[in-house]
């Protein structure tokens, strides 16, 4: 993911530093394994998989990526499109692969100008297909707060329940609260926040780009304004990197949207666009 | 389709399905699109990684997975829904008596007793390396192998790893002529402490620091990339001389975190292994020097660097290359003769599945087509005793003979 990141982990019970020290070693190895499967640089990824045979055959997924999905599936769908994984191509045709020292990889390109093929997730069967070819998924508005749930997920298995790990600052996911105070607390511009147990993503249009450019696409439409940016809480950070980077995308669904927001338990915390009342 | 006759023996069958495969006249044991019931035995992290391929295979159904910790268990099947969770293989063979194959990630030192009745069971057992980790223990394996109707394939990873089968092919055609030294070395900064929720489960869960059972970072590391040598040169060193220290994890363990390891091979050839969990950097690799250029494999990537009188290879005019500090290595791509004749070259470089995937894949083709092993027991076990041996030089600072029979 390109990203650095960093846990803070609080020994309660019985968990003495060098236990703490090796669970934090087994979370950052699971985000290592989240990053594995669904990165969009690496040729042994699922995401590269599904990108070039998406189209061929179904692509089945393990039983915690399934989440992965579900939670794409629903921003999607409550976000009316703005959150849109489907935007590889775009993204390559913008020129944002083309630093990179290694290659997207995506699938082939539409072949047909009507009936615009889509991915489709059946939870339950697990897999992920596109309807045709052209589909070109990049999980980078959604994977990185997937690595943080699995990460925390295998702190709780580990008996951690104090901890807060977070991916390039913009992504953060908590585990209860650090001892004696009632979440943990973060800075968002000049305001103050507190986390216990929720998480909370930050998306600027801008954010990763030297040219100052846009790096959140539109899927038919031109890049996101390059001064929008929102940060939200929701309960796993899969979540509220989706709807972070929707809120970018359109900032209008802070209104539009409200109600799923609402159904979904995401608070917008800041957006272009004030929240609605 | 159902299950063949137990009574059928399966090694039997394959003899002659070699002789008539050659008349197209084979039938599959099994329809390959029939799903095979699985089984994972040990839910550590290797074995958790395991259970996330399988769940994810098109021809495995893993049904079962099975740790004696309650969190490593519910871990696990989280990562396999379908798949309960028990404590034993003795559990999982009452719940399940359809359960074809079986994949053994449990601690090192208790692969036999789970091998040999997961055997007995007749079922298709795929076993992590080591083996074993005494001579006595791969013996037992050996000889439980030769009575049973199915057999063991051991997971030593580049054997099934197409980039590896690759590079093989280039260092045996003799592309970087007559080999003169070899080194290889495992660099990743980690404690190999295991956090125990309860503490009852603290040795258990931490035998790889008890040097009691077992084989450090030689045995745990090590095997996989000593096998790497076995595979492509076809032959096996003679005797192992070692050193082993604590540099960084002071902590009272006994098990080395740094260890260095020089191996000999016919014609004074060497080679010279580093495994540290202290430090990580360029992490694993394994490097063949010859008297035309050396070929360097890393998992997932590997490159031939050319001596200036080498000949010229025909592939070279559409290869990719990469610069390492003064070098320039020729990035291998399998197929590549195929990919650049489609321009699709560019497709082809780098793995195009994690190595474990590609292990798993070629197991499931054994059962279901008798496609042969990637890795038998007997190979398996001989990879195993020069990682015992290893483990004995590290120990002792001394030179030690390495006995493969």
């Amino acid at each position: 993911m390109g990203t650095r990141f960093e846990l803070v982990l609080h020994g309660l019970r019985r968990l003495d530093r060098r236990a703490l020290v090796a669970a934090g070693e087994a979370a950052l190895e699971v985000i290592h394994e989240t990053e594995a499967r669904w990165s969009l640089f690496l040729p042994s990824s699922r995401l590269a998989k599904l990108n070039k045979t998406g189209h061929l055959q179904p692509l089945l997924l393990a039983g915690e990526d399934v989440a992965l999905f579900e939670t794409i599936d629903r921003v999607h769908r409550d976000s009316h499109g703005a959150f849109d994984p489907n935007v590889a191509h775009a993204m390559a045709r913008a020129g944002h692969f083309a630093s990179a020292s290694r290659t997207a990889q995506l699938g082939p390109e539409q072949t047909s100008a009507t009936d615009e093929p889509r991915w489709l997730f059946d939870a339950t069967r697990r897999t992920v297909h596109f309807t045709g070819p052209g589909p070109s998924l990049d999980l980078g508005g959604v994977a990185k707060g997937h690595a943080l749930d699995l990460a925390a997920l295998e702190l709780e298995d580990l008996g951690v329940t104090s901890a807060l790990l977070h991916g390039g600052t913009s992504s953060v996911r908590t585990l209860g609260a650090p001892p004696d105070q009632s979440g943990w607390r973060l800075a968002i511009g000049q305001n103050t926040i507190e986390l216990a147990g929720e998480s909370l993503a930050s998306s600027k249009a801008a954010a990763q780009t030297a040219s100052g450019q846009s790096h959140i696409r539109i899927p038919g439409r031109q890049a996101a304004p390059a001064d929008q940016e929102a940060t939200v809480r929701a309960p796993t950070a899969a979540l509220a990197d989706a709807w972070a980077t929707a809120l970018v995308a359109r900032p209008s669904l802070a209104i539009e949207a409200a109600a799923a927001l609402a159904a979904s338990h995401v608070h917008i915390l800041h957006s272009s666009l004030p929240a609605p009342a | 389709m159902p299950l063949p006759d137990p009574t059928f023996i399966r090694r039997d069958f394959l003899k002659g399905a070699s002789a008539l495969g050659a008349f197209g006249l084979v039938p599959p044991l099994w329809s390959p699109r029939t799903a095979t019931q699985i089984a994972v035995i040990g839910c550590g992290r290797w074995g958790r990684n395991i259970a996330t391929e399988l769940a994810a295979l098109e021809g495995a159904n893993l049904v079962a997975v099975a740790d004696p910790v309650d969190s490593r268990r519910a871990s696990a099947v989280r990562k396999a829904p379908g798949a309960a969770g028990y404590t034993s293989l003795t559990e999982v063979l009452a719940a399940h008596p359809d359960l074809q194959a079986v994949v053994v990630a449990t601690p090192s030192h208790l692969h036999k007793d789970v091998v040999i009745q997961a055997l007995d069971a007749n079922l298709a057992v795929y076993c992590e390396a080591p083996l074993a980790t005494t001579p006595e223990d791969l013996e037992a394996i050996i000889m439980a192998e030769e009575n049973a109707i199915n057999t063991v394939t051991c997971g030593l990873l580049a054997r099934s790893n197409p980039l590896y089968a690759h590079a093989r092919d280039f260092v045996r055609s003799g592309a970087i002529r007559d080999s003169v030294a070899f080194h290889a070395q495992h660099s990743k900064k980690q404690s190999w402490v295991s956090p125990a929720r309860n503490p009852k489960d603290e040795a258990a869960l931490n035998w790889r620091l008890d040097p009691a059972v077992s084989l450090g970072l030689a045995g745990e590391l090590g095997v996989h990339q000593f096998d790497v040598f076995h595979w492509f040169l076809n032959e096996y060193p003679t005797a192992v001389t070692g050193h082993g220290s604590i540099q960084l994890h002071k902590d009272g363990r006994k098990v080395f975190d740094t260890i260095h390891a020089e191996f000999e091979f016919k014609n004074e050839r060497r080679l010279h292994y580093n495994a540290t969990i202290a430090n990580s950097f360029e992490k694993d690799y394994e490097l063949f020097l010859g008297t035309a250029g050396a070929i360097k494999m890393a998992q997932d990537a590997g490159w031939l660097f050319k001596e200036p009188d080498a000949p010229t290879l025909g592939f070279e005019v559409y290869a990719g290359r990469e610069h390492f500090h003064n070098e320039e290595g020729i990035t291998l791509v399998v197929d590549a003769t195929k990919l650049a004749a489609q321009e699709r070259l560019k497709e082809g470089v780098g793995l195009q599945e994690p190595p474990l995937r590609f292990a798993l894949q070629a197991f499931l083709a054994h059962i279901q087509d008798g496609t042969p092993r990637a890795c038998n027991a007997i190979r398996g076990a001989k990879a195993a005793r020069v990682a015992i041996a290893t483990c004995e030089a590290v120990r002792t600072n001394k030179r030690v003979e390495i006995e493969l029979e």
